[in-house]
This record gives structure tokens, C-alpha cells and sequence, in this order.
């Protein structure tokens, strides 16, 4: 799979190592050059410094040909501005938003945009760990 | 009239301002603490300190009765995705409308489905265009996503139009629709034989992708003479 992933923080950088290792070619955008130092030591991937929405960018990370683009900058809006250029303007098949506001998660989602809420993630999985017996 | 404004900076101040002066009913949210006490201080309690992104605030601000969204905060995709979660949260019900800082981005917003959105370079462009008119298309509106624009054209001396009854321009041949020309600061409703003369004000509905063929024909020294030149 050709995977773009764009922002390079915390799950950006964990995705984008991983689906490395898994042997994906895997291109991380990012609009700090610092932030790829969070990327595994034997990531075989691709790094493009730009913004997540500029078309420039997006072409330059090889949008045409992607199978899979996934958002998880810390800015919801660009995150779901992003997967719905990737979507509506170069028919990337797949586009995933991380998106931290629920409501807008939810919203979307009815909108046709696939969305992962982490707040919403979060908070079951923290429930469900309340749930049952101390697993530590 | 109840509008929700998007952004409480320099433009969305000055919208809430002239908008309360034309009694509608407003709410600003503006995330930042401080320009939101200072809207505040100014306004009164029609302003709410937070992300109008995030959904819970677009709805507690009434969202769901609010007849106008005008979103003008400095970011391009907040201001698109605010339109987005507007419309989607109203039900379609509320008109939205987008302020747009980078022109590359207008393609896109129009693709995504928001109808209403205004450029500032493209209104810094027309104020530069009125002003020192070097170019006779003056762009006063784009009509949604038809690819239409009404614009402003001046007749030129000298120029093919000078002198050119509109049918001899064959502007509706052109993708030109003439709805009023200014003579003298007056108006006068234009019929196929009208006469143009230089310094009359055309206004005119035209088709963007054709907009440098009618430049051509209102211009001082044209390129290129119409087909059927004036008599």
C-alpha cells in the first residue's frame, strides 16, 4: 500500500513507523523538519515538510497515486480539510481524519468523511478499563 | 435577522459592529480570551470566548435558529470546516459565508460545497482595479459556482466597444449578459442597439473563462478588432 500520512506527532509518527515496518511505502508530511526525528530509527519511508492542505505539498507527497491518506495533525480542521481534498480532488480511496471534537467527528462521519475520534476512543477505552478487574 | 459570526479579530469585529447598527441579533465567538473581553467591553454580552469549530459552542451559540454563519477567522480550513459543521448542524438551514486569506484555496472551498466565499486578495485586487484602473473588468461579485462574475467595465476611447452598438459586440455571443450601463452617473437600461461611448459604465454578467476576450474589447489599444467592427 502507498500510505500518506500527514503530521508527524505522537500517532502520526507511531502510524507512519509501523505501517513501515509492516513494509508499506509511507510518506509523512509535516510543516516542522524536527518533528521526523520521532520516527523510527529504521523507517524506510519518505519525508515531505509542508503544509497539510497546500496542493503543492499534497502533489509533491505523490497524492495521485496513494491508496490511503491519514490525517492526525493536532488541528482537527486540518485534518478533515485535508482528507477531503484528498478525497474530492485526487480520489484517494481511502481517508481517515483524526478528529478530537466529537461533535464534529460525529458530524462528519454522517457527511461521508471517515473519521477516528480520539477523545471518543479514549474515553471508552477508560471506561472499559474501569469496568473490569485490574488487568497491571 | 439572527447571524453567528466566526472569528472575533479585526473583520468579524467590524461585520458584529455593522450588523447589530442593521438590528440583527448577533453572536460572536472568538477563541482567544482576550480579544473576546475586548469584544466584550465593546459590544456587551453577545460574544462567546470559544472555538466556533468545536461543535458544542456553534450549538449552544443557536446554531440551529440562526439564519446567517459568517466565518472569518485568519485560518482558511477553519473557516471551511466552521461552514461545513454549520450547515450540517442547522440542517442546511443556515447561509454560510467563508473568508478566504489564500486564493489557492478557493477552488477547493467551492468543490467542497460552500457556496458564499470572499477572497480579500481578490477584494484588495478590486479596490486596485477602481482605483487606479488600469484595467477596465472590474470585479464586483462572483455569482456562486456557475462561473459567473458580474463585473464593471468601462468603455475606453478608442477602444472597439467606444462607438459599438452592444450588438456589434456580440456580447451575448460572448457569454456576456448586459444588465445596466452608467452614463453620466445615471442609468440607463441597454437594449441590443444601444450605443456605447467612452466613459460609459458597463455592468455586465459574464462568464469568467471569457473575461480577457471582452477585456480585449473595451480596452484602450485592442489586440485584436471584433469580427464585425463598428460602423
Amino acid at each position: 500500500m502507498y500510505v500518506i500520512v500527514i503530521g508527524c506527532g505522537r500517532a502520526g509518527s507511531e502510524v507512519a513507523s509501523r505501517l513501515s515496518a509492516e513494509g508499506h511505502a509511507v510518506v509523512v508530511i509535516d510543516r516542522e523538519k524536527l518533528a521526523f526525528e520521532r520516527l523510527a530509527k529504521d523507517f524506510k519511508g519518505t519525508t515531505v515538510v509542508g503544509q497539510a492542505i497546500d496542493s503543492h505539498t499534497l502533489e509533491s507527497a505523490g497524492i495521485a497515486k496513494a491508496n490511503a491518506v491519514i490525517a492526525t495533525t493536532y488541528g482537527d480542521n486540518s485534518n478533515l480539510t485535508a482528507v477531503q481534498i484528498a478525497r474530492a480532488v485526487y480520489n484517494v480511496p481511502r481517508a481517515i481524519a483524526r478528529v478530537k471534537d466529537p461533535i464534529r467527528a460525529r458530524v462528519f462521519r454522517e457527511l461521508g468523511v471517515e473519521t477516528l475520534c480520539s477523545t471518543a476512543i479514549m474515553a471508552e477505552a477508560i471506561l472499559g478499563a474501569l469496568s473490569r478487574p485490574t488487568q497491571a | 435577522m439572527y447571524a453567528i459570526i466566526a472569528g472575533g479579530g479585526k473583520v468579524g469585529s467590524v461585520v458584529a459592529r455593522d450588523l447589530i447598527a442593521a438590528n440583527y441579533e448577533v453572536v460572536v465567538l472568538e477563541e482567544n480570551r482576550r480579544k473576546a473581553q475586548e469584544l466584550i467591553d465593546e459590544l456587551g454580552g453577545v460574544v462567546i470566548p470559544h472555538d466556533a469549530s468545536e461543535g458544542r459552542w456553534l450549538l449552544e451559540a443557536g446554531i440551529t435558529r440562526a439564519d446567517l454563519l459568517i466565518a472569518v477567522t485568519g485560518d482558511d480550513e477553519d473557516n471551511l470546516i466552521i461552514s461545513q459543521l454549520g450547515r450540517a448542524l442547522s440542517h442546511d438551514r443556515v447561509r454560510t459565508i467563508a473568508r478566504i486569506n489564500n486564493p489557492k484555496n478557493s477552488e477547493t472551498f467551492r468543490l467542497l460545497g460552500i457556496e458564499s466565499i470572499v477572497n480579500a486578495t481578490d477584494l484588495v485586487m478590486s479596490t486596485i482595479e477602481r482605483d487606479v484602473s488600469v484595467t477596465p473588468v472590474i470585479h464586483l461579485m462572483r455569482l456562486g459556482t456557475a462561473g459567473l462574475e458580474l463585473v464593471e467595465m468601462a468603455v475606453a476611447a478608442g477602444s472597439a466597444a467606444d462607438g459599438a452598438t452592444l450588438g456589434d459586440l456580440r456580447l451575448r455571443e460572448r457569454g456576456g449578459a448586459v444588465s445596466l450601463i452608467l452614463r453620466d452617473n445615471r442609468p440607463t437600461f441597454p437594449s441590443y442597439d444601444t450605443v456605447l461611448r467612452s466613459g460609459d459604465l458597463v455592468v455586465a454578467i459574464i462568464q469568467t473563462e471569457r473575461e480577457q476576450e471582452l477585456r480585449v474589447l473595451f480596452s484602450e489599444a485592442p489586440v485584436e478588432r471584433p469580427a464585425t467592427s463598428p460602423a
